[in-house]
């Protein structure tokens, strides 16, 4: 049975799948066999199916039937890049963005961008393209990937420049072989169908040979296989059938900052995708210190691991066996993964290699040797190692050894008398490997060859001359010399190694020191000035944190910090922020810009973007990297504690005002309505005697009546005071428009008989999903207002329409209109003829306000020929 | 004959004597309780036929002197709300009052809620296969409807709907007491079954289904079939 873990894993994939785009790729084995050709046709069908397809980018090479199959086909204009007074033509991933169309056609996925494109590469462009939903198709050679490249090297003797990581293969949710037979690929090419002649007889002799098209078909093929392999098991592990309960094998390999290394990861992806495979890389670091150059190299070989989906590792370690044998059991790895060394220099025989150790030492690994490929090894180019530093030590370090040797000298003199001079060598000895202990390496070398030359000198007969006669001495002197030279070797390494374990204590502690100070901040503010003081305090740099708080644009956040970007920089900021991803310096995205962005989010949110001016650093050191990252993964932290803990107080402060308002309007509801309620009821009370006293009967009809128009009034003072209050809560159910009006209107219908209202509804239900008494009332209004501001016979026309989306309701008549401002009609308190009596002047506005809480509109204007419209539009159900 | 007696519970005086007026006038026994522990314990002293409550009581909400009675009782019950609040009102007709009045509210308004109620309890007694609303004719043993002499043919869950309105005639019936009597209790509260079956009705039962005098729509409450 799959483990629960490998199902989530499964189901998770599938699942963020369905955010993103899906990519479809059209593989070939090499150019001309029809891959853009097949894509858009594929195109013309799914446009059939009415699906919105846009050609982003297509590459026609001149081709006739290629061209001929763009059609109709809505085709990006391209972008102009003018580089070194050239101008090129290149895809624009902005205006794609833009158009955002449901599927995107853009060519030759391992096509390298233009220097100043966003990305430096196209296959990032189509990435960012996924990421914001859109479907991509589009074309792929198999030489181009990361993992075929050297093995398409070594069969051609071509070396691919364009290369893309193996992991879009497997981001790609659906690749298509188009398979052509290399016999046939050679006579269109022949017949100029892939090339112009001239090209195609270069191309024939190169490239073009059977041999080649054979190996890179057979590739292409392979490639597939593996990749429905995959799918199967896949498939499997959501069907529930049994896989095993983990993989089978692990790989690791072992990588130094050498050029060879990354055939070596290569290898290693391949075949952790053919035994489909979990795989790591891992470096071993030890006290010998690399060059800016090996520096570099080992950056990009860990960069290549993590773009092939491997996972690498750092590992501190002086023995790099060890090291290397850590990791793998860490990674829990089955298989390790190593190069073949190189030959050596015969004298450096007694040191054994890396390689060998790993082979014939003790681990239960199987161990993989693999050797360069031809090019690589004969090109390969070994960057420079360190060279020696040359550590002059001080003045005073050099008075020390004079110290130690000349107070061992004195001792010697003093004790010449009892001992023999041989004996006195010792003491020269003790005292130098006390002085080691404290000395640098140059003053202890000094000391050593000082103390030999005074024991010569002053002890060795003949004495007071450098002269040796006896070969016994000779032997002694040299001796001492080499155990002298070792103790010195040894003293210094073990000094070495103290001292790098206090470097790397003295960086825990750094880090720890940050997290408390960051940890300790009181509000969110504090915390982003404190990681500001840190980074300016241990990296020199300057940087500011733009935090959102609450807000939705990157451009209204607060900025916090001295380093101020310029426009380019606004760019690189702003993809960070929208992809919630690093930006600008030291990454593949807008690398030109001068900071380095990082979004910090956690898991609950994002909440703002760091960004470190970066102008300053030649290049980023993964300690200066990894300081960063730690900071602002504890800047998240503070500012996700900030957010919440604003947003509780914001809660508590509102749930008070709640409180207070609803009591507040409750009670006075309650004691406004009841003394109503009696005076209204007492009246009907009377009423209800008949009209037996005229002067009591009519008494009491204008109490009833009056009584009636207090009531309305205080309704709607009290609706308005919910409103201006903030109070107004929708209690949401599904409501039939029509259903609701049709109710008013039998309720209202007695008073106004003697109006011509008539109805306009659709055939089919309106629904709505909304506060059905607000809703109600708030076209009662309108309603109502027809009525008192027209005279008797005026015509009323109500109509109820629905585009899918929106439902509108009018309410027309053909009396004395608006006015010249309808707007007016809405503000408080006004009233359109204040002479007449009722009315607070506060119905229409309170329509508008029970409409807007509904996301809703309510307009009014003037009819042409006379009269007035009110023009409710509230989402349908599925919209709200 | 002795008179109908009603119960009021509410805390205003003026209130308290404007009922009293308005229904000794019918004529109706009156008996009246000033908060809820007093109309409970008067219920089960005096008997009422009917109880008239209000919502907002000094020692306990109306809804909890609601819940309490009708662990004990099923006296019809008219509630008085000072607001048109659905919420309110929905949850106490759910809890099991009859039907409810706004304040302010018209005195023939509140005497016809007063007099359904009694009257459903008097005709729950009485047994008649055959009823009649308007030009309307049910009946109940051969489950046949009839408008204007002619058979209507309603399916089996419209003619449950409409039995359902038949006997709460005059009262108002929630959305949530129509879905537990006709479709069941496992069918989700947010169902938009009644309305959709409120149309067919209409459609099939109304003379004129756009402007309904049988089926009557309570905004934000339920359905009230006309008396």
């Amino acid at each position: 049975m799959p483990t629960p873990d490998q199902l989530l894993e499964t189901l998770k994939r599938k699942e963020n799948r369905q955010l993103q785009g899906r990519l479809k790729i059209y593989l070939g084995m090499v150019a001309g066999v029809g891959k853009t050709y097949a894509m858009l046709k594929g195109a013309h069908q799914l446009r059939e199916q009415r699906m919105d397809v846009v050609v982003g980018y297509v590459e026609t090479h001149g081709r006739l039937d290629t061209i001929a199959q763009i059609g109709d086909l809505e085709v990006l204009p391209r972008l102009k890049i003018s580089h070194r007074d050239v101008d090129l033509d290149e895809f624009d991933l902005d205006a794609a963005l833009k158009r955002k169309p449901q599927i995107i056609l853009v060519d030759e996925l391992a096509h390298t961008n233009i220097p100043g494109s966003r990305h430096p590469k196209r296959y990032q462009d189509i990435l960012e393209l996924l990421g914001q939903g859109i479907d991509v198709h589009t074309t792929l050679n198999v030489q181009h990937l990361q993992s075929r490249a050297d093995t398409v090297a070594k069969i051609t003797g071509v070396i691919i420049q364009e290369i893309v990581p193996d992991s879009i293969i497997d981001r790609a949710d659906d690749i298509i072989l188009i398979d052509q037979d290399p016999d046939e690929i050679i006579l269109r090419l022949k017949q100029g169908k892939i090339y112009s002649p001239e090209k195609a007889t270069a191309a024939a002799n190169n490239f073009f040979k059977e041999g080649n098209l054979t190996a890179l078909r057979e590739m292409g093929l392979r490639l597939m296989a593996q990749r429905v392999d995959q799918e199967l098991s896949e498939f499997k592990t959501l069907q529930g059938e049994p896989l095993g309960a983990r993989p089978h094998h692990r790989l690791i390999v072992a990588i130094f900052a050498s050029p060879f290394s990354e055939n070596l990861i290569r290898w290693t992806r391949r075949h952790a995708y053919a035994l489909n495979c979990p795989w790591s890389a891992v470096y071993v670091r030890t006290s010998h210190s690399l060059s800016d150059e090996e520096e570099a190299l080992l950056r990009k070989n860990l960069s290549t691991v993590r773009d092939l989906g491997g996972v690498a590792i750092e590992i501190q370690d002086d023995d790099v066996v060890s090291g290397i044998l850590r990791a793998a059991t860490q990674q829990e790895a089955t298989q390790l993964v190593v190069g073949k060394p190189r030959e050596r220099a015969w004298w450096l025989f007694w040191k054994q290699h890396v390689t060998h150790k790993l082979v014939y030492g003790q681990t239960t690994l199987d161990v993989h040797v693999v050797s360069p490929p031809d090019h690589v090894a004969k090109n390969l180019k070994i960057p420079k190692k360190k060279s020696f530093e040359f550590q002059f030590s001080s003045p005073s370090a050099f008075a020390n050894s004079l110290l130690v040797v000349g107070a061992a000298t004195a001792l010697n003199l003093s004790l010449l008398n009892y001992i023999a001079y041989h004996a006195l060598g010792l003491i020269y000895m003790l005292a130098f490997s006390l002085a080691s202990i404290f000395m640098q390496h140059f003053s202890v070398a000094f000391a050593a060859v000082l103390s030999a030359l005074l024991w010569n000198f002053v002890f060795i007969p003949p004495r007071f001359t450098f002269a040796i006669t006896t070969g016994e001495d000779w032997i002694m002197l040299l001796l001492y010399l080499v155990t002298a030279g070792m103790v010195g070797t040894f003293t210094r390494k073990l000094r070495k190694s103290e001292e790098r374990l206090r470097l790397q204590g003295t960086r825990t502690d750094a880090l720890y020191r940050m997290t408390r100070t960051l940890a300790g901040a009181r509000d969110g503010a504090e915390a982003i000035h404190r990681a500001l003081e840190q980074l300016k305090g241990q990296l020199d740099v300057n940087a500011s944190v733009w935090v959102l708080e609450g807000k939705r644009k990157i451009e209204d956040a607060r900025k916090q910090g001295a380093f101020e970007p310029d426009v380019k920089d606004w760019g690189a900021l702003q993809w960070a922020f929208l992809n919630r991803q690093p930006a600008g310096r030291f990454t593949d995205t807008l690398p030109a810009a001068r900071g380095h962005y990082i979004p910090l989010m956690d898991q609950t949110g994002l909440w703002g973007v760091l960004g470190v001016d970066s102008s300053e650093l030649k290049e980023m050191k993964t300690e200066s990297l990894s300081l960063i990252q730690a900071i602002s993964q504890q800047l998240s932290f503070a500012l996700g504690r900030d957010d919440l803990f604003r947003k509780l107080q914001e809660r508590q402060v509102r749930e008070e005002s709640e409180k207070i308002y609803k009591t507040l309007l409750n009670s006075v509801s309650h004691e406004l309505r009841t003394p109503l309620t009696a005076i209204q009821g007492f009246a009907e009370a009377l009423l209800m005697r008949g009209p037996s006293d005229v002067q009591v009967f009519e008494c009491a009809t204008e109490i009833s009546d009056n009584s009636k128009r207090l009531n309305q009034v205080v309704q709607n003072f009290l609706d308005m005071g919910r409103i201006e209050a903030g109070q107004m809560k929708l209690q949401r159910q599904e409501v039939d428009l029509e259903e609701l009006v049709r109710g008013i209107w039998s309720r209202v219908k007695p008073k106004y008989e003697n109006f011509k209202v008539t109805f306009h509804f659709p055939s089919g239900p309106v629904i709505l999903s909304a506060d059905a008494p607000l809703i109600a009332q708030a076209i009662e209004n309108v309603l109502e207002n027809a009525f008192t501001y027209n005279q008797a016979g005026t015509e009323i026309e109500v109509v109820l329409t629905s585009d899918g989306r929106h439902s509108r309701l009018t309410i027309a008549d053909n009396g004395k209109g608006l006015g010249s401002s309808p707007e007016q009609a809405f503000e408080k308190f006004w009233r359109g003829n204040p002479g007449k009596t009722g009315g607070t002047g506060l119905g229409l506005s309170i329509s508008r306000a029970f409409v807007e809480l509904h996301e809703g509109t309510l307009v009014a204007e003037n009819v042409r020929g006379g009269g007035a419209l009110f023009r409710f539009t509230l989402p349908l159900k599925e919209f709200t | 004959m002795s008179l109908t007696t009603v119960l009021i519970i509410d805390d205003e005086a003026s209130i308290r004597r404007l009922l009293r007026i308005t229904l000794e006038a019918v004529p109706y026994r009156v008996v009246e309780a000033c908060d809820g522990r007093e109309g409970l314990h008067l219920i089960a002293a005096e008997r009422p036929s009917l109880v008239v409550l209000d919502m907002g009581l000094p020692d306990r909400h109306g809804k909890e002197v609601l819940r309490d009675l009708r662990s004990w009782s099923t006296v019809p019950v008219v509630i008085l709300s000072v607001e048109k609040d659905p919420e309110t009102i929905v949850e106490a007709l759910d809890l099991g009052a009859d039907d409810y009045v706004t304040k302010p509210f018209r005195t023939d308004e509140f005497l016809a809620r007063v007099r359904v109620c009694l009257r459903r309890v008097i005709a729950s007694a009485t047994k008649e296969s055959i009823v009649k609303i308007k030009d309307i004719e049910v009946d109940l043993e051969k489950r046949t409807v009839k408008k204007n002499q002619e058979t209507v043919h309603l399916t089996s869950l419209e003619y449950d709907f409409f039995i359902f309105l038949i006997k709460n005639q005059g009262k108002v019936v929630t959305h949530g007491q129509i879905l537990k009597a006709v479709w069941g209790p496992q069918v989700p509260a947010d169902s938009s079954y009644p309305r959709v079956y409120m149309r067919h009705l209409r459609q099939k039962l109304e003379t004129r289904p756009e402007d309904p005098e049988l089926l009557l729509t309570e905004t934000g409450m339920g359905y009230r079939l006309v008396e």
